[in-house]
């Protein structure tokens, strides 16, 4: 017996870490044809990517893969270009990070096992992002409406960890 | 099976239809749906549960609920666990349980010889007497002789334990009158309400009395007002729950006993709540006189809560002993339901009349300014005396199984003593209630001090709405539902009986076995304030934390002083309030989540090749050596080194730590952060540094690359990779927010496969790259991005065992395809994998630095050897001044050297002392690293040595545990001494 919960590792994606000054990264994303979070700790979609303000002066970038190679020379282009002297720098981080899916109906059930995070809607709105502490590591989740449930990143080393985790917290025998 | 003797025909709230079969200490017996493990045993006449903890006294029931002392039962066979309370143990078909601390039974117990002896055992006994050789050579005895249950061998099967976390407006604790009305009222308003009980029904008090609420019974209300709760989706109850621990913050923790997934045996919540409603009741205390403690001695709120919730008369023929008026309604309960009232002995002079008169009416006799003065039988109770409190040796016995006790009620302050909150003396209730609260706590109910049912519901409606409202949501309290009038309570202290004669032993703590006398002696020994008589009695320790014998002991020790209870004060009351099963507080871990540890995208392929896996630093698990078959580790480390030396080693280098840092004051940013120079460093090269903290001591070291004008690639070690990467952040956010850098990790964006050895150039040519790698093209200290076997990397040319070394790059999904690469195109040269003992080896020889060996947190450059690595003209950088003022105090330092044994095949431990001469006495340095070098022919060994750089060639003696080694100082590095190995 176990929660009814799905936990699916997502495919590698493309990812930048974005750190510099707030209107240097607006000005970045905006650049390259994506909308900036306006709020800390929440995302916006623009299309299939996602920008995530995760950070006093820290985003996400998310996007396909398939997009990595034009972003991470955009990126370049506009940095290198020092944006008009602010401050901005991103990182291709799309091998860091491991994400999950996890949803369906009991998935509260799991993640509270892990995360002091309060999730429940709408306390962790649909549009909310942030870094928690999930079993022990640190993570980015962020709400997955299509999922019914939620999207976590962790670091890559720790993939094989949280994995197990949530399977165990779901009910799995491990 | 026996026929349930003591079980009503009706009432109580009990399933009759669903009967269940159990066992205790093997006999067969029945009981009900909703009967308690200890209702059930009442209802087939057993009294006798169990046996002392310290005397091995046969104990009984005293309380229905957490308060009881004595009922600890072990759960045997799949169910195997210790200490489990049977007044809170849900009866379940086939439960099988027994008593514990009785060998071989509760009836006949060897451990009862301890009564023949127990005037040589009075508190404080065992730290006076077990003192010599050591108290340790008696602990093993004493436990077994002390303990109560057994821990269970196996994990339960086919369940497991349960942790999580939970957020709420409100929380609730307790759902009798007070807390029902509470939540009701919050959840109204909109709140998330988490209500939690520990009953394993709802009501409270309302279950244990026979009490009307808008003219109906009053568990109609609790029925109506749960389902409304439960039909709320902000709702969350939790029945056969405690909260356990009130931490700051509001932070609690709650023990859910029978979760709703049959898979999961307890959970622990851990609750962040905005408010707190503390609706936990009061708890009845007993009385103090001899033989207190035999079988059919109980709480008269316990015996009313059988009566009514369980439908068990505790007893034939009654005694009630109290000295407050609510053991009158109990008495008549008792009565009602078939228990021949012999007497109920009031310790007042002048009991109300119309309780009196009451008792008159159904012809019960009171004794007014009475006690009792012993109990007889045994094991159960048979008889009771009675005497005058005016003449105590006036006895009269009276015949009876059962021996009610009410001496006053405490409310239950457990909860809000842990959340800070200090109770105070309440003269006229004689006992503590709850003074400041320094948390967002409401109280309501008979914990405020508050006995009657109106004032409960009135104070939890009120309560509800004042935690509602601070929560953010409109509220305004409830109307209550109409009851009767409230009954006044008056109580006059009595905190023991003590009959002149013999002394026989009257019990103030029940569970711990402490007595009067016990408390007697240990003001007399000088323990007078209450945490000192704690100690040394432990009166309110244990299972039951003594929330039945601490207000007793607090009133017996004030009498003995002299001095009124509230001047004595409580102890602090500390988590948890009830008892929590390990499993629940660890919850389900199975062994490979017990410790995080960290992979990289070779790992499997370690794994798969043999590697000896183990922590590396910052929860890394790394290949230690890859042992072939019949190889010892020694051997294996002495194959891979030489391949290091002779040809060619492969290792995983993913887990060093990386940084970008990035932006126009980078090499500013550097400058501040290492010991040397950064500016003048050319894009492509890159420059070792060392990091200290801010008392001028060594922090961490590595390389870092300029990747182009304001773009650096800073690498530290691996296991201080987290410290470096907090230092960073801290100066960029903190310190020095002026500059305009931004550091990122990158560590595991990329995967280090580090190809060394004189061969090393040709496995990377054999694997394919466009990058050329001839020193004239590619020279030490540089980085060149390009292709090896087809895929995108960056190779760094940097060394860390001394040889022609490469760090090959590439993003992390390419790891595995490149190692795997390497390991084909490196066969015909004959590539060994190479793990961290054999790179530890490589290192030694080399003289270089390892973090956690001579880089021990005591160490400042020059210690090292490594002076010309502080930049003399710089301004500043962090641990400068540090540095600077410890070097300008010129006191002898311990110093980085190496040490030579004369025979060239000494080993010993990292860490093993240096003293002067090998005298047992204070060191002058240790060993750091000893190693066998399969390249020297010998051992080679580094450490720190006091003044060690002026001490080359002398002789000194090494203190590994028991021997005494002698060894030569020398310089500390023994391979390459030039470096053209590792330039070229």
């Amino acid at each position: 017996m176990a929660y009814r919960c799905e936990i699916a590792k997502r495919p590698l994606e493309a990812l930048f870490d974005l750190r510099g000054d707030a209107a240097a990264a607006t000005a970045c994303l905006e650049a390259i044809g994506l909308t900036a979070p306006t709020r800390p700790n929440s995302f916006v979609v623009s299309g299939d990517a996602t920008a995530f303000w995760i950070g006093p002066r820290r985003w996400l970038l998310r996007a396909a893969l398939a997009r990595e190679a034009a972003l991470a020379g955009e990126f370049a282009r506009l940095l290198t270009s020092r944006l008009d002297g602010r401050l901005a720098w991103a990182s291709l981080v799309s091998d860091m990070y491991a994400g999950f899916t996890v949803g369906g109906a009991d998935v509260l059930d799991v993640l509270a096992q892990g995360s002091p995070l309060d999730l429940s809607p709408p306390r962790f709105a649909a549009d909310a992002s942030t870094m928690t502490e999930l079993f022990g590591v640190a993570a980015l989740v962020h709400a997955d409406a299509a999922a019914q449930g939620f999207v976590i990143h962790v670091e890559s080393s720790q993939a094989q960890f949280i994995e197990r985790w949530l399977g165990s917290a779901r009910g799995d025998r491990t | 099976m026996s026929a349930e003797a003591m079980r009503l025909s009706q009432g109580g709230v009990i399933d009759r239809s669903r009967p269940l079969r159990f066992r205790f200490n093997g006999a067969e017996l029945s009981g009900f749906a909703g009967d308690t493990l200890a209702s059930a045993l009442l209802a087939n006449d057993v009294h006798l549960v169990g046996r002392s903890f310290k005397y091995h006294r046969p104990r009984g029931i005293l309380g229905a609920g957490y308060e009881d002392t004595g009922a600890l039962v072990q759960l045997v066979g799949t169910e195997d666990a210790p200490n489990r309370l049977a007044t809170r143990l849900p009866l379940r078909e086939g439960l099988a349980a027994k008593s514990v601390n009785c060998w071989p039974g509760p009836r006949f117990d060897l451990g009862a010889a301890a009564q023949l002896v127990a005037r040589l055992l009075p508190a404080g006994f065992y730290y006076k007497t077990f003192m010599w050789p050591h108290w340790h050579a008696f602990e093993p005895f004493i436990r077994r002789a002390a303990g109560l249950g057994t821990a269970p061998r196996r994990a339960p099967v086919d369940l497991h334990y349960e942790n999580r976390n939970h957020h709420c407006d409100v929380l609730v604790a307790g759902a009798g009158p007070a807390g029902l009305m509470a939540a009701l009222t919050a959840a109204r308003a909109g709140a998330r309400v988490l209500l939690v009980d520990d009953g394993l029904a709802p009501g409270g008090r309302l279950l244990a009395e026979c009490t009307m609420l808008d003219d109906r019974p009053a568990l109609e209300w609790v029925a109506r007002t749960v389902a409304e709760l439960d039909a709320m989706p902000g709702v969350v109850r939790l029945q056969d729950a405690s909260v356990w621990a009130y931490h700051e913050h509001n932070f609690l923790n709650v023990v859910e006993r029978s979760p709703r997934q049959k898979w999961i045996a307890q959970r622990n919540w851990k609750i962040r709540a905005g408010q707190v409603v503390l609706a936990t009741g009061a708890l009845e205390r007993p009385l103090v006189f001899p033989n207190n403690d035999r079988p059919g001695v109980m709480l008269a709120s316990a015996a009313q809560c059988f009566v009514n919730a369980y439908a068990v008369r505790p007893g034939r023929r009654a005694v009630l002993f109290t000295n407050n008026d609510s053991a009158y309604a109990a008495v008549l309960d008792l009565a009602d339901a078939g228990v021949e009232i012999m007497a109920l002995v009031d310790a007042r002079t002048d009991p109300p009349a119309e309780l009196v008169a009451r008792l008159g009416g159904r012809g019960i006799e009171a004794l007014a300014g009475h006690a009792v003065v012993d109990v007889g039988g045994a094991p159960r109770v048979h008889d009771v005396d009675v005497a005058p409190l005016a003449d105590l040796s006036a006895r009269r016995r009276i015949p009876c199984d059962l021996v009610c006790l009410s001496g006053g009620w405490n409310p239950t302050v457990h909860l809000l003593s842990q959340s800070g909150g200090r109770p105070r003396w309440a003269e006229s209730l004689q006992t503590f209630v709850p003074d400041a609260m320094p948390q967002r706590t409401h109280l309501a109910g008979a914990v405020t001090g508050a006995f009657d049912l109106a004032s409960c519901l009135r104070q939890g409606a009120a309560a509800g709405a004042t935690a509602a409202l601070a929560a953010g949501f409109a509220a305004t309290p409830l109307a209550c539902p109409a009851q009767a009038p409230a009954e006044p309570y008056r109580i006059t202290p009595l905190w023991f009986v003590a009959p002149p004669g013999r002394r026989t032993k009257a019990f103030v703590d029940l569970q711990s076995d402490v007595t009067l006398d016990d408390l007697r002696l240990a003001i007399r020994e000088g323990f007078s304030a209450i945490e000192h008589v704690k100690r040394f009695t432990t009166a309110g320790m244990g299972v039951d934390q003594g929330k039945t014998g601490n207000v007793n002991v607090i009133g017996a020790v004030a009498d003995v002083l002299g001095r009124r209870p509230g001047d004595i004060g409580t102890t602090t009351f500390r988590p948890p309030y009830v008892p929590v099963e390990f499993g629940a507080i660890a919850a389900k871990r199975p062994g490979p989540l017990v410790f995080l540890y960290r992979r990289t995208p070779m790992t499997k392929w370690h794994e798969k090749a043999g590697a000896v896996m183990y922590e590396a630093g910052a929860r890394w698990r790394r290949p230690g050596y890859y042992p072939r078959s019949g190889e010892t580790m020694q051997q294996a480390i002495d194959r891979e080194c030489c391949a290091v030396r002779k040809a060619v080693g492969i290792y995983d280098g993913s887990p060093l730590g990386k940084f970008e840092i990035a932006g126009p004051d980078a090499v500013r940013f550097l400058d501040l952060m290492y010991t040397n120079a950064w500016g003048d460093l050319a894009v492509g090269h890159g420059r070792y540094g060392m990091m200290l903290s801010d008392d001028g001591l060594v922090l961490d070291d590595g390389v870092s690359f300029r990747t182009g004008e304001d773009r650096w690639l800073m690498m530290s070690s691996t296991g201080g990779a987290d410290a470096v990467y907090q230092r960073l952040e801290q100066y960029t956010q903190l310190e020095w927010p002026e500059l305009r850098v931004v550091v990122t990790p990158v560590t595991t964006q990329w995967a280090n496969a580090t190809v060394c050895g004189p061969l090393a150039r040709e496995v990377l040519r054999k694997a394919g790259t466009d990058v050329d790698l001839d020193p004239r093209a590619f020279p030490f200290m540089t980085f060149r991005e390009g292709k090896v076997a087809g895929l995108p990397t960056r190779i760094y040319r940097v060394t860390y065992t001394g040889e022609l070394s490469f760090e090959v790059n590439v993003a992390g999904r390419h790891g595995l395809a490149l190692w795997q690469a390497l390991m084909d195109a490196g066969r015909e040269f004959g590539i060994e994998p190479v793990g961290s003992e054999a790179n530890h080896v490589l290192r030694v020889e080399k003289g270089f630095l390892s973090l956690g060996h001579e880089v021990d947190g005591t160490t400042d450059p020059y210690d090292l050897g490594m002076g010309w690595i502080v930049g003399k003209s710089k301004s500043d950088f962090i641990g400068k001044r540090a540095l600077q003022i410890r070097r300008g105090q010129g006191t002898a330092r311990r110093e980085l050297v190496g040490f030579q044994f004369d025979d060239g095949t000494t080993l010993v431990p990292e860490g093993s002392p240096i003293t002067p001469g090998g005298a047992q006495g204070d060191s002058e340095g240790y060993v750091s690293a000893c190693v066998w070098s399969e390249a020297l022919g010998r051992t080679a060994a580094l450490g720190l040595l006091l003044d060690g750089r002026r001490r080359f060639g002398e002789r000194i003696w090494i203190r590994p545990p028991g021997r005494v080694v002698a060894a030569t100082v020398v310089k500390p590095a023994f391979y390459d001494l030039g470096g053209q190995r590792m330039r070229g």
